[in-house]
């Protein structure tokens, strides 16, 4: 996610930044300087007994972390509005992972790291579970998309599913002069073949277990003892389910991309929304027994 | 050359369509694109997806362009020379071509026909399907609010619910003790081991929603605590704050954090730390600089012990016939002398021989108990907790060799009480009439009456009791006398009253000595832990100089120097101990203080400030 400049040819050079790079890392600056700044307050204020939520630190950094964590959930409205200018989607984005991070800091300076079985702790723990699934997030969407492009070949998700039911169709006229005893295969191969892969399962894995790459082997395996007049449209058929499979794989693996780039948005959604109620319930019980 | 492009077209039925296009050129391409010479109208397809050109009269080569593919007898290929007799099957995309020969000569003919259903619009959601989410996670919103609601109503909604609902905690009814398993979710933080038993029920101390707990409410149960001082006089006294101070104290203002409660210096729900504050800070920041603002003080500054802390001022007695009347304290830079009515020299008690020879001829289980010299714990005790030193007791500390036993009979020895002279007379005169008594019994037998005397018998009988009883009466007088005399046992360690003292009483009845008054406690605002100072270097001597002491008066507590050798709060000194609360306490003992009262100190803040 390097910063980069391309220049086309007859174009003005357009600067592509990253949303972690973005404005020369302005928002990471300003999160280690949040961070700093409140460990030193937090070492060097005397308390008077010991740090907790309590005190004049540990109230404005509750106030500072509560409204941070509204503010995060606000991207989710953000990014649904398009406006142009000078707090363009990226740099909110951009913003939204550095201050995000910082909250780690400052939420646990909040509780003086004082924790229990409770309700206030919840709180804490859903917020860690929350920026933990957020990085992973980043992780993700700094290394997949290049990866993503390269499998995909200019293929849109339409064109992969197209390109599937042609091989199909044409496996389906190949096979004409086969034997039944390889016709079932065939058919087999295209009316059990499961393109989604299981969630908890490898590509490599999901290849194997593929009803089109089996029976693809298994007909390039019959090729060697069938009659000669069978070997041809064999061979056709195999190199059909080669193809089909080779395309599957591709199709898997985009689907395991895509899988990447959403997967921690069902954890960090959910659980950011979790906290916002757990927030709510730390906030009023705290000050319901005042 | 030219070529011939038929579209052929399969209709319902059996019929057969042919659209022929001729080209006059040997070369086509073929794709999407409308530009180009064959439009294949399909997605399959690509823009600009090949070219066919004529090499001869009986070939002709396909070529595809840039990353597309031909498919020539199901290989995909990029470029391929094609025999017209061969009838391969080539494909691009739903199109199948073939080449033949025309019937007329130097033609070609192609012949394309749709051998597949054209690209069908593909439903979105058959897409969606395969590549959304769907199957690997419940949706988001659906987990988000299963969640929320769980936590609302587990964490917040049962809780207030229950507050208001549940009766007494020890009710045993469900809502009850649902109350207080919920209360547990909201514990912030463990109480103070000394709160312990409040932990059930948070009401007890947070007895309204939303409102901070009250100083009535820590006074409920704390209600002997006594204030610091007048609570007008805290007032005048509160410190004056600028720079750091000033903005902290605007900040502290802006939460709502108020000052003067209980809970500005006593932090609950921090465990065992902050009930009690720790540093000088809180004490400092009044009595740093006290007297500028509040004159009418005899305190002196404080800022630190190390530096900036007064000599200690022992508490002195003056005068043991007045008793506290006479007290008075004097810092030790004034060398106080006190007079409390006994004669003790400590060295001569720790040192001389005198001692050490009495010592020898004690009984053998005494003489075990002491040792060859008296040593400080002889006499000075710590008391049960160690803190303290236990006061002096004659019987107990002193008459193992100061004996008062004046006499033995039937195998008792006869011992004289000690400090009260009115009881030391009418115990001898007692004594000496018991043994007169006696004597008498034993001259008359018991069992001979009277009447059965001689008159000569009876008349000396009366003669031995009148000479006994007088006897008696001047044993008794003249011990009573040499034991009150100036060579007496007792003035080895009690002084006489003085006479003009004594005749201003207008009584002859004892005592004749000055009364001892013991300091028990010699400074009232400091506390003092002798088991905590129990280390290895630490003995007696090392603070309480009583081996040089050979004066009665002298004062034996030691100087703030000797304890700043090791409390010592100048920074980088801080290791042991020595903030204001090691000794002092805020909240007073003294019964004449007033009483810890909120109402009081606001009254005084609003009198204040007009």
């Amino acid at each position: 996610m390097e910063a980069r400049a391309h220049i086309r040819p007859g174009e003005l050079p357009i600067s592509h930044e990253g949303f972690l790079a973005h404005k020369r890392f302005r928002y990471l600056k300003a999160a280690l300087l949040v961070i700093v700044v409140s460990v030193l307050v937090y070492f060097l204020a005397d308390m008077g007994g010991r740090h907790n939520g309590g005190t004049w630190l540990g109230y404005s950094l509750g106030i500072i972390s509560a409204s941070l964590i509204v503010w995060l959930m606000l991207l989710g409205i953000r990014k649904r509005a398009a406006t142009p200018g000078q707090y363009n989607l990226k740099g909110w984005t951009s913003a939204h992972v550095y201050l995000g991070t910082t909250l780690l800091v400052l939420a646990t300076l909040h509780t003086g790291f004082q924790f229990g079985w409770n309700l206030h702790t919840l709180a804490y723990a859903l917020m860690v579970l929350v920026i933990i699934s957020g990085v992973i997030g980043v992780y993700y969407y700094a290394t997949v998309p290049r990866r993503m492009s390269d499998n995909r070949a200019r293929r849109t998700q339409r064109d992969m599913l197209d390109a599937i039911d042609a091989l199909n169709r044409e496996l389906t006229q190949a096979a004409q002069p086969l034997d039944p005893k390889y016709v079932r295969e065939v058919k087999r191969a295209i009316k059990k073949t499961r393109i989604k892969p299981g969630l908890f399962i490898s590509i490599p894995a999901s290849q194997l277990r593929c009803a089109t790459t089996r029976a693809a082997k298994r007909l390039r395996h019959a090729m060697q003892s069938a009659d000669a007049d069978m070997r041809r449209p064999l061979e056709q058929v195999v190199a059909i389910l080669e193809r089909k499979s080779a395309l599957l794989r591709r199709t898997r693996q985009h689907i395991r991309n895509k899988t990447l780039l959403q997967l921690w948005l069902y954890f960090h959604v959910p659980l950011s929304f979790a906290l916002l109620a757990a927030l709510a319930a730390h906030i009023i019980s705290v000050f319901f027994y005042w | 050359m030219a070529i011939r492009v038929e579209f052929i077209k399969k209709r319902p039925g059996g019929r057969i369509t042919v659209r022929p296009i001729i080209y006059d050129k040997t070369e086509l391409t073929l794709g999407r694109a409308t530009d180009c010479d064959i439009h294949l109208a399909d997605l399959r397809v690509g823009l600009h997806h090949a070219r066919l050109t004529i090499l001869s009269a009986r070939k002709a080569r396909i070529e595809a362009n840039g990353d597309h593919r031909v498919r020539v007898n199901g290989a995909q290929i990029r470029r391929r020379d094609i025999e017209l007799g061969e009838n391969s099957l080539i494909r691009i995309g739903p199109y199948q071509l073939s080449f033949a020969e025309a019937e007329t000569s130097e033609t070609l003919l192609v012949s394309i026909e749709l051998v597949e259903a054209p690209t069908p619009i593909r439903d979105r959601r058959d897409e969606a399907a395969v590549f959304s989410m769907r199957g690997y996670a419940p949706d988001k919103r659906v987990t988000a609010w299963v969640s929320i609601s769980f936590i609302l109503a587990a964490f917040l909604f049962t809780p207030i619910l229950l507050h208001f609902r549940s009766s007494e905690p020890d009710d045993s009814d469900i809502s009850a003790r649902l109350a207080l398993a919920t209360n547990q979710h909201w514990l912030a933080g463990e109480l103070s081991s000394a709160h312990a038993n409040l932990v059930e029920d948070c009401r007890d101390c947070h007895v309204k929603p939303f409102t901070r707990v009250k100083d009535e409410d820590c006074l409920a149960c704390h209600d002997e605590m006594r204030n610091h001082a007048e609570p007008t006089s805290l007032h005048k006294a509160r410190p004056i704050r600028t720079g750091a101070g000033k903005w902290l104290a605007t900040i502290r203002a802006g939460l709502y954090i108020p000052e003067g409660r209980c809970g500005s210096c006593h932090f609950e729900h921090n465990g065992a730390v902050g009930v009690l504050p720790s540093g000088s800070q809180l004490c400092v920041e009044c009595h740093a600089t006290m007297d500028n603002r509040f004159t009418d003080t005899a305190l002196v500054n404080v800022a630190n012990f190390g530096r900036r802390h007064p000599e200690f001022k022992p508490q002195v007695i003056f005068d043991p016939q007045l008793g506290a009347a006479s007290v008075r304290r004097i810092s030790l830079v004034d060398r106080p002398k006190e007079n409390n009515g006994l004669e003790f020299p400590h060295d001569f008690h720790l040192k001389d021989e005198e001692v050490m020879r009495k010592l020898e001829t004690l009984p053998a289980p005494l003489r075990i108990r002491y040792g060859d010299d008296l040593d400080c714990i002889d006499c000075h005790q710590a008391d049960v907790a160690g803190a303290l030193i236990k006061p002096i007791e004659m019987e107990r500390h002193c008459s193992d060799c100061h004996s008062l036993a004046f006499a033995t009979s039937q195998n008792t020895v006869r011992t004289l009480p000690h400090g009260e002279p009115a009881e030391v007379r009418q115990t001898l005169e007692d004594f000496y009439l018991a043994q007169a008594t006696q004597f008498l019994m034993g001259e008359t037998p018991a069992n001979i009456l009277d009447r059965q005397l001689s008159a000569e018998a009876r008349a000396r009988r009366d003669r031995l009791r009148g000479r006994a009883i007088a006897d008696a009466k001047r044993n008794a007088k003249a011990m009573i006398e040499r034991l009150f005399s100036e060579e007496g046992i007792c003035t080895k360690c009690h002084k006489h009253e003085d006479p003009a003292t004594r005749a201003a009483r207008a009584s002859d009845i004892m005592p004749e000595f000055t009364p001892v008054r013991l300091t028990t406690e010699y400074f009232p605002m400091a506390h003092f832990n002798h088991a905590a100072h129990e280390t290895g270097e630490i003995d007696c001597s090392t603070c309480h100089r009583a081996e040089h002491s050979s004066r009665t008066d002298d004062i034996l507590m030691p100087s703030i120097t000797v304890c700043r050798a090791c409390h010592d709060d100048t920074s980088g000194r801080t290791g042991v101990a020595s903030d204001c609360l090691t000794c002092h306490g805020y909240h007073q003992d003294d019964k004449a203080a007033p009483l810890m009262n909120p109402a009081h100190y606001r009254e005084a803040v609003r009198g204040s400030s007009p």
